[in-house]
Formats: C-alpha cells, sequence, structure tokens
C-alpha cells in the first residue's frame, strides 16, 4: 500500500468547514453532507473540504485536536510513556498533512503545528523502529500489541517487517522440517494466515 | 519472496548458492574420474581421496541410501567461526564470507551428516541480530554505503523493499498529494457488459 493510499482512507475522516453559498443536502453513498448555510459551520468529509476550498468556496476550520497547546501536551505524553500514546485520530498525520497544505491561510498557528506533528511523527517513528527491532530480536515472545498505532506508521513499516517474519520463519521451519514434515504443514497454513492479518 | 526454491533449474539464484565447494571424502571407488582430483594422476578415483566438489554435485553423490561421497560443512558455519558470530553478527562481512550464507546453510543440512542441527538456529540468530543492521541502513537512505557492503544477498533484497516504502513515504511527506494509481487487479478486470435492453 502507497502512502497515498492511506492518505486516501484518511480522507473520509470528518472536518469542520464554514461555506461560502447555501445548498440543500447532497446525498452521497457515504451518506447524506449538508444542508449548508452560508457561514455556518458544517462537517464534511475532508476529501468534499479539499474541493470545496480549491472552488474557494469554503472556509476549512481546523480539528478539534489541531492546536498547539494540546499537541505539546501530547509530545510531553509521548515522551513519557514507554508504549504508544493514543492519538487524536487514526490519520492523524495524513489529516495534518491535507488539511495544514490546503487550508493554510484558514487555520491559526499553522506553522506552529505542523512543527509540532512532525515531533510526535519522528517521536512515534523512533518508538516504532526500536519496538520492531525488540521484537524481532526477541521472538520468543511471538506477538506484538499495536495499540494505538495509527494507520500511516503502520504502513511505514510494511515494506520491511512482513518479508523479514517470512525469512525468520522459512528459516526455523527448515529447522524443523528434519526431524517432521507434519510440523512443517502446519506452520506453513499458520505462516498464510500470519500474512492475510498483515496485509 | 522465498528463500530457495527447491528444484528450480532456472532458478539464477539456485545456481549461484550451489555454486560453494566443500570438501568431500569419497567412499567409494570411482573408475576413470581420477582427472577430478588434480592432485594425484591416477586413472581412478578410490575411497579416501579428498575432494573439492561444488554443492549441487554433492547433493545427488550423498543421497541417503548410497552415499559416494561424505562432505564436510564449509569452514564458516564450523565452530570457530560460530563463535565469531556469537560474539557480534553485525561486526561480520558476512558477504565476504558468502554471499549467499542464510541460503547456503538451508539446503546444507541434508548433505552434510554430521552435528547440522545446529546451522538453522545458528542463521536464525546471526539474522536476527544483523536485521538492526538493515533497519540502520534503511533509516539513512541516503548513505550508510559502508553498512549496505557487508550485507548479504537476502539482506540487501530485504534492504531494497525496505527503501522502496521508505521513499514512497518520504516523497509523500515532501509532495502531498499524488494521484492513485489503479491497482492492477482492477485493471485487469474486465468491464462489464451494458445489459442488452
Amino acid at each position: 500500500m502507497e502512502p497515498s493510499e492511506v492518505e486516501f482512507l484518511g480522507e473520509k475522516k470528518m472536518v469542520s468547514i464554514v461555506p461560502h453559498f447555501s445548498s440543500g443536502i447532497i446525498h452521497l453513498i457515504s451518506g447524506p453532507v449538508g444542508p449548508f448555510r452560508a457561514n455556518l459551520p458544517v462537517k464534511v468529509p475532508i476529501w468534499l473540504a479539499l474541493n470545496l476550498k480549491q472552488q474557494q468556496k469554503c472556509r476549512i476550520l481546523a480539528q478539534d485536536w489541531m492546536d498547539t497547546e494540546n499537541l505539546n501536551e501530547l509530545i510531553e505524553k509521548e515522551k513519557g510513556e514507554k508504549l504508544f500514546t493514543e492519538m487524536p485520530s487514526d490519520h492523524f498525520m495524513d489529516e495534518a498533512q491535507m488539511l495544514l497544505t490546503a487550508g493554510a491561510d484558514d487555520i491559526p498557528d499553522v506553522d506552529n503545528i505542523r512543527t509540532a506533528v512532525k515531533d510526535i511523527w519522528d517521536l512515534r517513528n523512533a518508538k516504532l523502529r526500536s519496538s520492531v527491532i525488540a521484537f524481532v530480536k526477541n521472538q520468543g515472545s511471538t506477538y506484538a500489541k499495536l495499540d494505538h498505532l495509527t494507520a500511516m506508521e503502520i504502513n511505514s513499516i510494511r515494506s520491511l517487517l512482513p518479508e523479514t517474519l517470512n525469512v525468520m520463519l522459512q528459516i526455523e521451519e527448515s529447522g524443523k522440517s528434519s526431524t517432521s514434515t507434519e510440523s512443517q504443514q502446519f506452520s506453513s497454513t499458520l505462516d498464510t494466515t500470519h500474512s492475510q492479518n498483515q496485509s | 519472496m522465498s528463500l530457495i526454491q527447491p528444484n528450480q533449474y532456472f532458478s539464477i539464484k539456485d545456481i549461484l548458492v550451489t555454486e560453494e565447494r566443500v570438501s568431500s571424502e569419497v567412499r567409494q571407488p570411482m573408475p576413470n574420474l581420477g582427472f577430478l582430483c588434480s592432485s594425484s594422476k591416477k586413472e581412478h578415483l578410490d575411497p579416501g581421496s579428498k575432494l573439492d566438489i561444488p554443492v549441487w554435485l554433492a547433493s545427488s553423490l550423498s543421497s541417503k541410501h548410497k552415499s559416494i561421497v561424505s562432505c564436510e560443512l564449509p569452514r564458516f558455519y564450523k565452530d570457530s567461526y560460530k563463535e565469531i558470530l556469537h560474539a557480534d553478527a553485525c561486526a561480520v562481512e558476512l558477504n565476504k564470507w558468502n554471499q549467499y550464507f542464510y541460503e547456503l546453510g538451508l539446503i546444507l543440512p541434508p548433505i552434510v551428516k554430521d552435528d547440522n542441527q545446529q546451522i538453522p538456529e545458528l542463521l536464525l540468530e546471526v539474522f536476527k541480530s544483523r536485521f538492526r543492521l538493515i533497519m540502520d541502513c534503511e533509516q539513512s537512505v541516503f548513505g550508510a554505503h559502508s553498512i549496505q557492503v557487508q550485507l548479504t544477498a537476502l539482506e540487501k533484497q530485504l534492504l531494497k523493499q525496505g527503501n522502496q516504502g521508505k521513499m514512497l513515504l518520504i516523497n509523500w511527506l515532501n509532495k502531498g498529494v499524488k494521484h492513485i494509481q489503479t491497482s492492477d487487479v482492477v485493471d485487469n478486470l474486465r468491464k462489464r457488459k451494458r445489459m442488452e435492453v
């Protein structure tokens, strides 16, 4: 999966906009949107917000969590804990990327928000990296908890980790196969279910 | 990606892996094959003479039922090298030992009879500890050439995959929205025909 595809999924999240026009309810497959009243905030999916913004038909309001104080608190919390902390959104990185780029002139304090989000991203990335290395190194504990990991982060290790585990499984299997063939079949079925979970 | 595909005749990787020579001892007399052993001028190969033969040949000569030769492990799977790996696998330039260290280790056990039970364990341990190298290398996409040259073919392949994902992510972070490509699966689907009215 490419980052742009993860972003595509993130575009389904809702965001508040202030429209410059009035219109009735628009019926979409994902559900009705609107009604739009000029200057009254309304929640729409991000993709629609971006589109309306391009036509200069609305003003984008920042998500509730997009304010520097809140983000700095999150940074402190993330620094303090060994495990991952909960993020305000499953797609915080892509949402920030889209909204802060498109709505740069609408959202106050854009640069600071962007820096804070990037800080969180870097912190969590470093954490993810070290935990992946630890996970591979002592694979005696054969599972990893992915609580509070966001979609973009999971996607960022997908290019390497599943293949690595695959290789390790194959080496392990070949060690067992000399003793019994039955266990090999068992672990190869395990392997397929495992890779399905990964993708 | 799989480490080894058994019985893939045209697999280049398979050919390269089985190039490695193992030293072996002849068990049964081989008439008219004296030329294989360059040190002796005899016409026939007698039992007991030592030969260096490639793995692909060894695998067919040392089958379970009648082993014509008995093979030894290549030196880098032996105890002295094992200790080096136990000490710190990351510091070893594994690719100088053998480009296909892991793959070779996996096909050797049926060929070499003695104390080969520990090879898969050794490989797993080495791979686990060397995984850090791959991660390090992946992290610094531009550079880390010095680490990169130490990796074996398998590790390089993993690194390449990791790098691809990394580059996509970096590009996305820098450039933002890009057009999403249609996946091949969808592309190959034929359009539904419109129902005849």
